[in-house]
């Protein structure tokens, strides 16, 4: 137990330190990154990175993380292009997970919005990305892109509309965005799994919502999402062509500012996800948060 | 006139994060860009219109996105808008 609050403190310790730095110079150079769990979601309702260490009695100590990182070269008024990393480990499961992706993250507003300055009030977005992936369980290497459709509402609206934060009254918000797309996956094979490729339809929607949004600042948030992959085409020999993801979590962040945030969280999800090497199973966590937008 | 800043950009900016914003409140430079429904692409899209309202200014004026996702009040979008015209930092 000990060992373990030990663990917690270091953590919180180092995240406080890399999320909330004295320096400006540090700080400067963080924002040269977007730091969150899932780069092929929208930032809008993107989930925080997650850190678990769990340190059994007598065995080592195990490390879950899901991580996404990207580098910003490109970044005007309408797009934000850059390098990325994304990491998912977990093999603390009855199915473990451990993804790596490296490759090139876009995203693009494809008009300019702003009604005072005679801009428009809506906007397309497109999230696109680009991976070398490494299966480590598998011992396979193989290649993703992924393209995804998202609309943008700016202003107050009279209904909850995509992308556009609603109140309602002042103690409760929702904002939610929904996405489509396609994703493409070709794997090199293993001498543990086989070749293939697959295209897929890709539509999700993620949805968070601030309870006591004025008294907590918008520190307590409810995540909720659902997406599924639906093959198009396919030559990898796992037999089902449906494949959905649903998670449900609460975060409640204790450091918040405008673009970085870091907290505690608990989410639980159910499904599978072959783009990630996620297979079919539920999962608890609790752990560490955090997020640079 | 390096540091003083127009009174013209300030209500600029103020009309840009008015008619962005998706919450309901007083716009005032203490007010936080998140209270009013300001954040991810909506703080974002904000470079646009701060872009437009420094190139009156300084026509090769430039506000990238990602600065503007930083922002935390409206005096921030004020200094930030007011440092790409010129006028000040």
């Amino acid at each position: 137990m000990a060992r373990r609050v030990h663990c917690a403190s270091a953590v919180i310790c180092v995240i406080g330190a890399i999320a909330f730095p004295n320096s400006s110079h540090a700080q400067s150079f963080l924002d040269h990154f977007i730091v969150r769990q899932d780069l092929s979601t929208s930032k809008n309702v993107a989930q925080p990175s997650f850190f678990q260490l769990t340190a059994p009695e007598g065995k080592p100590v195990v490390i879950a993380a899901g991580v996404g990182v990207i580098g910003k070269i490109v970044d005007n008024d309408l797009v934000t292009f850059g390098p990325s990393v994304e990491y998912l480990r977990n093999t603390d499961l009855v199915k473990p997970v451990d993804s790596t992706k490296v490759g090139a993250s876009l995203e693009w507003q494809t008009r300019k919005t702003g009604t005072s300055r005679g801009f428009a009030a809506d906007s397309p977005i497109v999230i696109a990305r680009a991976n070398y992936v490494r299966d480590g369980l598998k011992e396979t290497n193989g290649f993703q892109a992924l393209a995804l459709y998202t609309h943008y509402f700016a202003g107050r609206r009279r209904w909850p509309l995509p992308n556009n934060e609603h109140g309602f009254g002042q103690e409760l918000s929702l904002i939610y965005s929904p996405d489509a797309g396609l994703e493409f996956e070709d794997d090199g094979g293993s001498s543990q799994a086989a070749p293939g490729h697959a295209v897929r339809f890709v539509a999700e929607v993620s949805v968070l919502m601030y309870p006591l949004r004025k008294t907590l600042e918008q520190r307590l948030e409810l995540a909720g999402s659902v997406s599924t992959r639906s093959d198009l085409v396919k030559t990898f020999i796992y037999e089902d062509r449906e494949h959905v993801l649903s998670s449900a979590g609460v975060n409640f962040y204790l450091l918040k500012q405008a673009r970085r945030s870091a907290g505690v969280g608990v989410t639980f999800t159910y499904g599978e996800d072959p783009s990630k090497g996620f297979a079919r199973q539920h999962v608890w966590q609790f752990g560490f948060r955090v997020q640079f937008k | 006139m390096p540091g003083v800043i127009p009174e013209q950009l300030k209500s600029d900016v103020i009309a840009a994060i008015e008619s962005t914003a998706s919450i309901g409140g007083d716009i005032t430079p203490s007010t936080t860009l998140s209270s009013v429904g300001i954040s991810g692409f909506a703080a974002e899209s904000l470079a646009s219109s701060f872009q437009d309202i420094a190139r009156q200014f300084r026509p090769d004026a430039s506000v990238a996105r990602s600065v503007c996702g930083n922002l935390n009040t409206v005096a921030d979008a004020i200094a930030l808008v007011a440092k790409a015209a010129g006028f000040a930092g």
